[in-house]
């Protein structure tokens, strides 16, 4: 569960983007987070990632369930992927095999999950090829498996389908469901609506420097 | 015309026919310059990434100070470490002046200029995206730090080549502290510098040769990674 | 205003070129060792012959070796050296012409005040360098094929010792340096008096050997030959070893003093044979 309580946050001594005097999620639904460019989205999900240190109030997670509790920052179970995610400068299994070195992975082990996770994700025919030579779909996939490797229990995705093509955002709303069907759940940043969007189960919108929680098919129907 | 022929040719003998004078001078002078790369890399690729990552107070002071330090002429540095090293000096008792140590202390100080600015700027135009991805993928904080310095390796590698080539081909310092002592201290460039005196231009011009080459090697090397950093690579 | 300032500036253009049109075709280019120019002889010599000859000097202090070299390549119009046998050869090629003797002065073998190896004090060099060698001091080689340089092989080999001893470092290097070497180190070295003289109170060494024959040092000057080359300054440079040989160059010679020593005697006419002075192999 995710406790926010008097949150406030913004650029040196500018003043606050917003203040969220009060949220609480249970950690389970797919979340749409709303807002216009310059809303302050980016910032909330880092502070939510523990990226940054708020200028005021309280973040607090409690994470419980199939996954062992942690709090944050909390690397590995509540992640946050860059709206350009950052690829390491080597093959595609290449940046899987870090992930599973930096746990201690070896072995047949390893090899097996990076192979595992390419396969699910669509990449096994890429998996020698440079990382930073995929296309813009391939390269959000490649994110979302290095993060899956690690059994996260939020993933917070910084528009993910922003600079994508249908096909492309087809194919990584599929990855992202099928993740979320898997017990982790997601908050993704968005300014338009998309096939991705339309999946979401409640959706939070920063306007009027607050944050409003609603579920999703209610503020369709207002 | 007919004089420089004549040079050139025994120049290329000297070198072909592996004399072996000629050689003791390349291995002292690679033995010397190798040793102070390797020392020097470590502490300047710390001071790099403080320099490049930690924000801290006169930290563009430190910055301007490593670029000054880059522009010092190689005698100067010579002269200091002389002065420090001489029997007069504070650190007179280490004995050291005149001998390959001292020579490469002095190159220690030559190449760590260039590669903590070269580091740097390496360094700085690595995404800060890299270092948080590393984190939040549960890289712990040396691994990170791991990651930064492969993410910029063809750039770690290119300073390391700048600053190997400046220092094996300086002559300066290795004159003032090293003393050009034959078998000891004597260099590819202590050599070039003082054989002319006595007239003799044929090792000059062999050991010049080998310098060019040198410095043709580490071109070709630096292209290949370059190139490397633009192909697919299956590691 | 304009025009005379414009005037003034196309006089001194034009003087200038002029002074330097002069100065190129009497100019004479001479090389000689760094005992001579260090010691300050020449800077206490040139300008007087300057004073009545219408040449000027161009100093080229080199090793002997490289003095020779430069003789023989035409860089120079006359050479001031002393290495009797490398001279001789010099001659001998037909890369010279006109050898005289000048002057002599003579090297001591110098050593810190300690003297580890016991050799001070003594007045046989060939002796002393036996010591050096048996006892494997350190001793500090100019090894740069300098007239010294090759002086010091010489003694090594009086004394029947190939000079690869423990102690042993060849230099390389002028004779300063080499000095300041032996000081840092506290070693040997065999050097000039002159440099010597001008640098030893900066210098942790005293001296150990002098007085020696064997460490006697006869300066010639040789004209470069000027059929071998077009363009060399041949007039000029026999001016300037005719006037060093002359009595008003001899008498200034012997009358130089550094640190109120005498350094160099003039030997001119005395017809000093360089194989009693000095034995080379080469």
């Amino acid at each position: 569960m995710l406790e926010v309580s008097q949150l406030a946050h913004g650029f040196d001594r500018q003043p606050a983007l917003w203040e969220i005097s009060h949220l609480q999620w249970q950690g389970r639904s797919l979340v749409h987070l709303r807002g216009d460019n310059g809303s302050g989205k980016t910032t909330l999900l880092r502070l939510l990632a523990g990226l940054e240190a708020p200028r005021q109030g309280s973040i607090r997670w409690t994470l419980t369930g199939a996954m062992p509790a942690a709090s944050p920052p909390c690397p590995g179970r509540v992640l946050y992927l860059h709206q350009q995610p950052y690829l390491f400068d080597t093959s595609v299994a290449g940046n899987l095999r870090y992930v599973a070195r930096w746990h201690g992975w070896r072995g047949n082990m390893a090899r097996d999950r990076v192979a595992a996770m390419l396969e699910r994700c669509g990449l096994a025919a890429h998996a020698t090829q440079r990382a930073r030579s995929l296309s813009g779909g391939e390269r959000m996939r490649l994110a979302l498996a290095r993060a899956w490797l690690l059994s996260p229990r939020v993933l917070l995705l910084d528009e993910p389908t922003a600079s994508l093509d249908r096909q492309a955002i087809a194919d990584v709303s599929t990855l992202i469901s099928s993740l979320h069907e898997t017990g982790c759940a997601i908050v993704l940043s968005a300014h338009q609506p998309s096939v991705l969007t339309e999946r979401c189960d409640e959706y939070w919108c920063l306007e009027q420097r607050c944050l409003k929680v609603s579920a999703f098919k209610q503020a369709v129907a207002v | 015309m007919h004089e420089l022929m004549n040079t050139s040719r025994e120049a290329l003998h000297l070198l072909v026919s592996l004399d072996p004078a000629l050689w003791e001078i390349i291995g002292v002078s690679f033995r010397v310059s190798l040793t102070a790369i390797l020392v020097a890399l470590p502490p300047s690729l710390l001071i790099a990434l403080l320099l490049a990552r930690v924000a801290f107070p006169g930290r563009w002071f430190a910055i301007s100070l490593v670029n000054t330090f880059m522009a010092v002429p190689t005698v100067v540095v010579g002269l200091v470490l002389f002065m420090l090293l001489s029997r007069s000096g504070p650190l007179g008792e280490l004995r050291l002046l005149f001998t390959q140590r001292a020579m490469i202390l002095g190159q220690i100080l030559l190449a760590m200029p260039v590669l903590t600015a070269m580091l740097h700027s390496t360094l700085q135009s690595i995404d800060q995206r890299a270092w948080e991805t590393a984190r939040q993928l549960g890289a712990g904080w040396w691994q990170s730090l791991w990651v930064l310095i492969r993410e910029a390796r063809f750039g770690v590698i290119a300073a390391v080549l700048a600053a190997f080539g400046r220092i094996i081909a300086e002559v300066g310092s290795a004159v003032m502290i090293g003393g050009n002592i034959e078998h000891f201290t004597r260099t590819i460039t202590t050599a070039i510098a003082l054989e002319t005196l006595k007239g003799e231009f044929a090792q000059g011009l062999a050991l010049g040769l080998v310098l060019l080459l040198l410095a043709l090697v580490l071109n070709v090397l630096l292209g290949v990674m370059r190139g490397r950093g633009h192909q697919t690579v299956s590691v | 205003m304009m025009t005379r300032r414009l005037s003034l500036f196309a006089t001194l253009a034009l003087s200038l070129l002029l002074v330097s049109g002069v100065q190129a075709a009497d100019t004479v280019r001479l090389a000689t060792t760094t005992s001579t120019y260090n010691s300050g002889l020449l800077d206490y010599l040139l300008p007087k012959f300057e004073e009545d000859h219408p040449y000027q000097i161009q100093v080229i202090p080199v090793g002997t070796g490289k003095a020779l070299r430069l003789g023989r390549d035409g860089d120079v119009d006359l050479v001031l050296t002393h290495a009797p046998a490398a001279e001789k050869a010099f001659v001998d090629a037909g890369y010279g012409v006109e050898p005289h003797g000048v002057m002599y002065n003579d090297f001591v073998i110098v050593g810190p005040s300690d003297d580890p190896a016991g050799i001070d004090g003594g007045d046989d060099a060939t002796s002393a360098f036996a010591a050096l060698a048996g006892q494997g001091a350190t001793f500090i080689s100019r090894g740069d094929d300098s007239g010294t340089d090759k002086k010091e092989k010489h003694l090594w080999d009086e004394a029947g010792v190939t000079p690869d001893f423990e102690g042993f470092r060849a230099a390389g290097q002028g004779m300063g340096e080499v000095l300041n070497m032996a000081s840092e180190l506290q070693g040997y070295t065999l050097t000039d008096r002159g440099t010597w003289l001008a640098m030893k109170d900066k210098l942790d060494l005293e001296i150990m050997v002098e007085g020696d024959a064997a460490l006697f040092n006869p300066y010639q000057v040789i004209l470069v030959n000027p059929e071998r080359y077009d363009g060399l300054n041949t007039q000029g440079a026999r001016a300037l070893a005719e006037w060093l040989i002359s009595d008003e160059g001899q008498d200034l010679i012997d009358a130089f003093r550094l640190n109120d020593k005498v350094l160099f005697h003039a030997s001119a006419g005395e017809n000093v044979d360089p194989t009693s002075a000095v034995h080379e192999s080469d």
